[in-house]
């Protein structure tokens, strides 16, 4: 399947960038082909930045960025209309939401105000300017970072508004060995200047469409909502996943499946994904946060004790 | 102390238990055969285990056997004294000589000397294979397993009694399986444990193992259920036993019943045939006294009267009819000194020149050939089955009793507990008839929770009476000690009674022109009793349960005089006998064989019981040994299953049960991939993987095809045939 070693070129790109981080690029890139968008939970300076920018890059995409402040008001993230004097007339000036590939760095540090007019952004694929709709671009795929909750200054996002993310993910500190490439490599010319585009967008849009043709037996639908029921009656989760987040959790197993060329989903697709989409789609019980376990590792454990199918669908 | 040194330590003392095992085979082979010298045997045998243990090298360890065998044969063989020439000049002589007789084959004539010289051969290789055993494997079972079967097939057959080796074994074994079970843990530790580990290990089994086996002396032990099997499989191996003399537990019909009770073993082997038309009761001899444990007969010597046309066997009834006259004819297949015969016989007719004589106090017919008793193979009895009068029943009164005449069938031994006559007081009590008191005693077994069994039967102990321990203990018995027990309640109640041997009516076999033929085994041995009625004679009542008796009634009552409920026990009693008359001979058969077949399930309950267990054993055993068999099977249904969605499922779902029996077992939340992963991890290969693709294709990417079905079906034939072994 030549998409499919398409894809793989660039998830090899993001991991020139991004050393020993292939499980982030991959997710990224079943994300991005999942139509989704990505929340990635962790401390600055891990390179992040570099990994959305060597996604876009690998796409041909156009790539905004976004640093979030206190300050920052929702028109300096869609754009505003500005009067233009010589021509007598408001003129919109898009913001940098108008972009394929969106970086949102640390999201949490801005009012909630200014982060719904990116989450309804991103929920819509449209934007609403001076009462005018205005569409986003297409693909749009926003990559948001937030800092670990503890920290101070934070807003948090509401819980309704996270499962506007496809998957949130955890990205860590490389390991030593991993480090230590990094630095070697950062004496060096910056890589990312090296990364040359495998896809064109257009082709990106055809890879999409194809990849939503991935089938999903019954069997399977089935083992997912097995799955998104054990979270809603684990004594250890307040509020458990909802029907939105069982398709969240179809469609990436779709992108994952066309991902790794197959043209049907594997419970394993979906064992994969389980933690990342369903993890901010819970609300834990506070004594289980004291005991600080956190919500992927709840999820991997129902993974663990939930049967997977081994049969099809009603054939007993 | 080393580490080597403990690990010695802990051989040896393993060692050891096994020579102790192997001295468990040795004391019944010097019992049984008078081979001597057993203390130098066992020396010999701790040879071959010390010497590898102290890792001498064979050419030290071989000529010091060598030595010791020469030694050993000259001890014991050789007179005078044994210096080392004459010892080795006698065994070389003696060895070429018996050389000799091997190549000639007269192995009859092989010497005492080369004898021992050949066990000794014979031990150095067993023990050398129990010690192959021991340290490849750190397993005994095998050879604790032939001990136990050894010393039990001896104690059973043999005249060797293990009563003390049983539990000499007990002990060894365990404590030989604790060590080797604890040296295999051991083994698999990577720190072989020191010498403080091991005493730790080894002292508490040791003394939870001796503990035990000194409790079980002090424990009570219920008495087998089956003594002696002994007899039993001999009847099965000869076919045809002698039947005469009842044998330990065997049934069939004996001469000696002072001890009666013990379990039985069923016996199918036929005793005679007869023909006549009715069947009934066989009736061989009745006898009078009760000694607590059994019977005998108060006069031993026997006067003989002749029997013919002038002295009927039977007497007449003194009141009642017959049923017409019949004669019976027999056919013995057991040689018997006396003849069976019906109730009501007359004239008994042998072959030429035979002469019947009956003993006047037992009734029994010897058939006399030149003056001398014989064994008759055919003969045959007239006889007038009698009908006894209800109305001479019903005038029973114990005063019409000739006082004086029965003593001897009143009699009771003197330490008769006093419950049994209260006993048969009570329910015998407000009868006001002789016969309503026998009608009530033989009733009383049906619904007092008395049980019919020939297997699980309690003897009484020293000291009880057989019909208080059967009344009162147990309730379960077979004929013996239902008929015993109801002549001891007639007696203690005043009514005469004796207890009758023969055999019931055995089973109907056929019909020919003569009449009904039956075939009597010795399954239909049987015991009854006889109470003698004032006015009607001695009258035969059957108390055992599920036999129903001998003795027709007549009803000769005048209706008039009859209350209701008399009349309705004589239509309820009367019933049988209608239903005899009216039936068919094609309901009379059906009738029969289900009734015969209740009766020789109850018969051969012994024999059934054997059948089922051996089933049992079998389906145990193939369900235990299923992971040798099934995969075979499997595979070869599997060879002609189509491969299609639904035939790949199951042949999938069928290789995860085997899987999980192997121990690969699949945790519910493993994907199929990963446990494919994990079960070629296991055996090597990719066969599971590519199976699971095939699979997971089909389960989960909807195609109801098999793609590349030639080596999804060689990798599950792999896979299959790999969790055999």
């Amino acid at each position: 399947m030549e998409e499919h070693g398409k894809l793989l070129k660039v998830i090899e790109n993001i991991e020139q960038v991004m050393i020993g981080k292939r499980e982030v690029a991959e997710l990224s890139v079943v994300a991005l082909l999942a139509g989704g968008h990505v929340l990635l939970e962790d401390v600055p300076g891990v390179g992040k930045t570099m990994m959305v920018r060597a996604l876009a890059r690998s796409v041909g995409a156009d790539f905004k960025r976004i640093q979030f402040t206190p300050d920052l008001l929702p028109s300096d993230v869609i754009g505003v209309s500005i009067y233009h004097p010589k021509e007598m007339e408001f003129r919109f000036r898009p913001g940098p939401i108008m972009g394929n590939i969106v970086l949102a760095d640390e999201i949490n540090r801005t009012s909630p105000k200014t982060q719904s007019a990116l989450l309804e952004g991103m929920e819509e694929a449209s934007v609403t300017v001076d009462g005018r709709t205005l569409a986003l671009p297409d693909p749009f795929f926003v990559m948001a970072t937030q800092n670990p909750i503890e920290h101070e200054g934070t807003y948090p996002l509401p819980e309704a508004q996270l499962d506007r993310f496809l998957l949130k993910v955890k990205m860590g500190y490389p390991g030593r060995e991993d480090e230590v490439e990094v630095l070697r490599r950062a004496e060096k010319q910056p890589p990312i200047e090296r990364i040359e585009p495998v896809i064109t967008l257009d082709e990106l849009r055809d890879i999409r469409t194809r990849a939503a043709e991935v089938s999903v037996d019954d069997t399977v639908k089935g083992y997912i909502v097995d799955l998104a029921e054990s979270t809603r009656k684990s004594p250890d989760i307040r509020l458990g996943v909802s029907p939105r987040g069982s398709i969240a959790l179809m469609r990436s197993a779709r992108a994952l499946a066309f991902l790794k060329g197959r043209d049907y989903v594997l419970p394993d697709d979906v064992q994969h994904l389980a933690p990342y989409v369903f993890s901010h789609r819970m609300i834990l019980q506070p004594e289980v946060r004291y005991e600080g376990i956190d919500a992927e590792e709840l999820v991997e454990r129902i993974v663990m004790r939930t049967k997977v199918p081994v049969r099809r669908a009603g054939t007993r | 102390m080393s580490q080597k040194t403990v690990d010695r330590l802990f051989l040896g003392l393993i060692y050891m238990l096994v020579v102790l095992l192997v001295r468990e085979w040795l004391l019944p082979i010097t019992e049984l055969t008078g081979t001597g010298h057993i203390t130098l045997f066992v020396i010999f045998v701790a040879l071959c285990f010390a010497f590898p243990l102290f890792g001498a090298p064979w050419w030290v360890s071989g000529p010091a056997k060598l030595i010791y065998a020469v030694w050993f044969v000259a001890h014991a063989h050789m007179d005078g004294p044994a210096t080392p020439v004459a010892s080795v000049s006698f065994f070389l002589s003696d060895l070429v000589r018996n050389a000799g007789l091997l190549v000639t084959g007269e192995l009859g004539r092989i010497t005492d000397p080369f004898r021992t010289v050949l066990f000794l051969a014979l031990l150095w290789m067993a023990s050398y294979l129990i010690q192959y055993w021991i340290n490849l494997k750190m397993s005994v079972l095998i050879f604790y397993g032939m001990t136990v079967i050894f010393i039990t097939v001896l104690d059973t057959f043999s005249p060797y009694s293990a009563d003390a080796a049983i539990l000499r074994i007990l002990v060894i074994g365990f404590l030989l399986l604790g060590l080797t079970f604890l040296a295999k843990l051991a083994d698999n530790q990577r720190k072989r444990p020191g010498l403080p580990a091991f005493l730790l290990m080894t002292i508490p089994l040791l003394v939870l193992v001796t503990a035990a086996g000194a409790v079980s002396q002090f424990l009570p032990k219920s008495d087998p259920a089956w003594p002696d099997p002994v007899p039993f499989i001999k009847s099965f191996a000869e076919g045809a036993g002698d039947g005469l003399g009842r044998g330990a537990g065997k049934i069939g019909y004996g001469e000696d019943d002072t001890m009666l009770g013990g379990p039985f073993v069923g016996d199918d082997t036929v005793v005679f045939e007869a023909t006549a038309e009715r069947g009934q009761y066989w009736k061989v001899e009745t006898k009078d006294t009760y000694t607590s444990r059994g019977w005998i007969h108060s006069s031993e010597e026997q006067e003989l009267l002749p029997v013919g046309e002038e002295r009927p066997i039977d007497e007449p009834l003194l009141a009642g009819t017959t049923r017409g006259e019949d004669t019976a004819t027999l056919s013995m297949q057991l040689d018997f000194e006396f003849i069976v015969r019906p109730y009501g016989s007359t004239i008994p007719e042998g072959p030429e020149g035979t002469d019947f004589l009956q003993e006047a106090g037992t009734g029994k017919v010897i058939p006399f050939v030149n003056n001398a008793p014989a064994v008759l193979d055919a003969y045959s009895v007239a006889y007038e089955e009698p009908a006894y009068s209800l109305t001479a029943l019903r005038n029973t009164a114990p005063d019409t009793l000739p006082e004086g005449e029965f003593a001897q069938y009143l009699q009771l031994p003197d330490g008769l507990p006093q419950r049994v006559h209260d006993l048969s007081l009570e329910i015998t009590g407000r009868e006001e008839t002789l016969y309503g008191k026998a009608r009530a005693v033989e009733q009383y077994f049906r619904q007092n929770g008395f049980v019919y069994d020939q297997a699980n039967v309690a003897s009484p102990g020293a000291g009880e009476d057989f019909a208080d321990h059967f009344l009162f203990e147990t309730k379960r018995g077979y004929c013996d000690h239902f008929s015993t027990s109801m002549v001891v309640l007639l007696r203690s109640a005043g009514v005469p009674a004796r207890w009758v041997k023969g055999f019931n009516e055995g089973e109907e076999i056929g019909r020919n022109d003569a009449g009904r033929q039956f075939e009597v085994t010795n399954n239909n041995a049987h015991s009854w009793v006889e109470a003698y009625m004032p006015g009607v004679g001695w009258m035969p009542f059957e108390p055992t349960i599920g036999f129903d008796g001998a003795g027709g009634i007549d009803y000769d009552l005048d209706l008039e005089e009859m209350t209701e409920e008399e009349t309705q026990e004589m239509d309820e009693a009367a019933k049988p006998e209608q239903a005899e008359k009216e039936k068919t001979p094609a309901a009379s058969k059906g009738e029969g064989f289900w009734k015969s077949l209740g009766g020789r399930i109850a018969e051969n309950s012994r024999a059934i019981y054997i059948g089922l267990a051996v089933l049992a054993a079998a389906a145990l055993a193939a369900f235990l040994l299923r992971d040798k068999w099934l995969p075979r099977v499997m595979v070869a249904r599997f060879r002609k299953r189509e491969l299609d969605r639904e035939g790949f499922e199951r042949s999938y779902g069928r290789l995860l049960g085997r899987l999980r029996r192997y121990g690969l077992p699949k945790e519910d939340g493993k994907t199929l991939s990963a446990y494919a992963r994990e079960v070629d991890a296991h055996f090597g290969g990719s066969d599971m993987r590519r199976l699971t693709e095939a699979y997971e294709s089909v389960v989960y990417g909807g195609r109801d095809t098999v793609l590349h079905e030639q080596a999804v079906r060689e990798s599950w034939e792999n896979l299959i045939n790999r969790t055999t072994g």
